[in-house]
């Protein structure tokens, strides 16, 4: 099977695990930062010219943000 | 004498009926705790930077994803770096966005986010082979040193576990959706038992459930009243917005540890634990939020801590 990587989702969960990295940075500040991060990458120019695939990337991307990423707030 | 025994009887239903409750839904008699004997990584070194997946192997030895430095780290057990693999890249045995680790006797299986395959390592990281895998990966774990277990990150087969060989043929498969319940709300985390259960967790349902390997539910069951995850539309996509259960574990004593998320009183941080039939027995805080749980053979637990600066290793103490 042939690896296929879209460049737009990796840079940003580069970006995203960079700011989760971040020391200082609360629940507050990252607040919508996957949604963010999925619809910047669902509205790139790569995603869009690889789709389908490019769209399950920046969905699998999202999923894997929420999971490790988002902190949420107690309800 | 009658109406005694009926009062006794009346009395003793109300305390069985009530006990479920008791604590918040917990079993009062089982409390768990923590007693911290290993930290990795720091704020002020560089041994991790942002760890994703962690295993452990019975002679002691820890090994860790790196997300920021692409890297297969390997500790000993007093947390000092032995070696490190992998880098950045697409060749073999390189990461891009390494996210999912576990470990058979002899083999060390991880993931990358965007890659359709399982990379596979012996356990001087040494890298030996790219197993296929039907699509993306959702979560993984080992069933030896020949077989893994994968939850697909499919939207044409939503809701199945494969279990594959170390060549990528499908072995077997569990079907464990009821219905098409929208995107990504088919995401599990799962964790195998030695007699051939699957216990899952949903990451934006309100599920806990078994399954056997051949696919039939043994118990299903709901800690949060069955709540939903709210949905938001991003772009074209109506998609879930918060986590229910982050990840889910087994330990030596046959209890489950399921991490919950942005619905518990503590998201990231509120352990479950439930006994082998779905029953609720405690519930424990972790001291920093967690996007995984980890238990080794020898009953460690394994955390997050300082948003994946830091590895804790735990002693779990049952009183």
């Amino acid at each position: 099977m042939t690896r296929r990587t879209n460049l737009p989702a990796v840079f940003l969960a580069i970006l995203l695990a960079v700011s989760a990295a971040l020391p200082g940075v609360g629940a507050d500040d990252q607040s919508g930062v996957c949604e963010r991060a999925l619809s910047d990458c669902l509205n790139d120019p790569a995603s869009q010219a690889t789709a389908p695939f490019g769209t399950v990337v920046c969905i699998v991307g999202y999923a894997f943000c929420k999971k490790y990423i988002d902190p949420g707030s107690a309800c | 004498m009658r109406a005694t025994n009926g009062m006794i009887g009346l009395m003793l239903l109300c305390v069985s009926l009530a006990r479920p409750f008791a604590g918040g839904g917990a079993d009062a008699a089982l409390k768990i705790s923590l007693e911290e004997v290993l930290s990795v990584g720091a704020l002020n070194d560089e041994a991790l930077f942002q760890w994703t997946g962690v295993a452990a192997d019975e002679e002691g030895f820890i090994y860790v994803l790196d997300a920021m430095d692409y890297s297969l780290k390997k500790f000993d057990r007093r947390g000092t770096l032995v070696k490190r693999g992998g880098g950045r890249g697409q060749g073999p045995g390189e990461f891009m966005i390494p996210r999912l680790l576990d470990a058979s006797p002899n083999f060390l299986f991880a993931t990358d986010q965007n890659v359709a395959g399982i990379l596979m390592y012996d356990r001087e990281l040494n890298f030996k082979k790219k197993i296929p895998c039907p699509s993306l990966v959702a979560h993984m774990k080992a069933l030896g040193d020949r077989r893994v277990a994968v939850a697909a990150m499919s939207f044409q087969e939503p809701g199945k576990i494969f279990v594959l060989d170390d060549g990528g043929t499908v072995l077997s498969e569990i079907a464990y959706l009821d219905d098409q319940p929208g995107v990504l709300m088919d995401s599990v985390s799962f964790v195998p038992d030695a007699g051939g259960n699957f216990f899952l967790a949903f990451l934006f349902q309100d599920r806990i459930e078994q399954w056997t390997d051949r696919g039939q539910r043994v118990w299903s069951t709901r800690l949060l009243g069955g709540r939903r995850s709210e949905m938001k539309k991003i772009s074209s996509l109506s998609l879930p917005a918060e986590t229910v259960y982050k990840d889910i574990a087994l330990d030596a004593r046959g209890h489950l540890f399921v991490l919950g998320g942005r619905l518990a009183k503590a998201p990231g941080r509120t352990v479950f634990v439930l006994s082998l039939d779905g029953t609720l027995l405690t519930t424990f805080t972790l001291p920093d939020t967690s996007h995984c749980l980890y238990i080794d053979r020898a009953n460690s637990l394994y955390v997050r801590a300082n948003d994946g600066i830091t590895l804790k290793k735990y002693r779990i103490r049952y009183e």
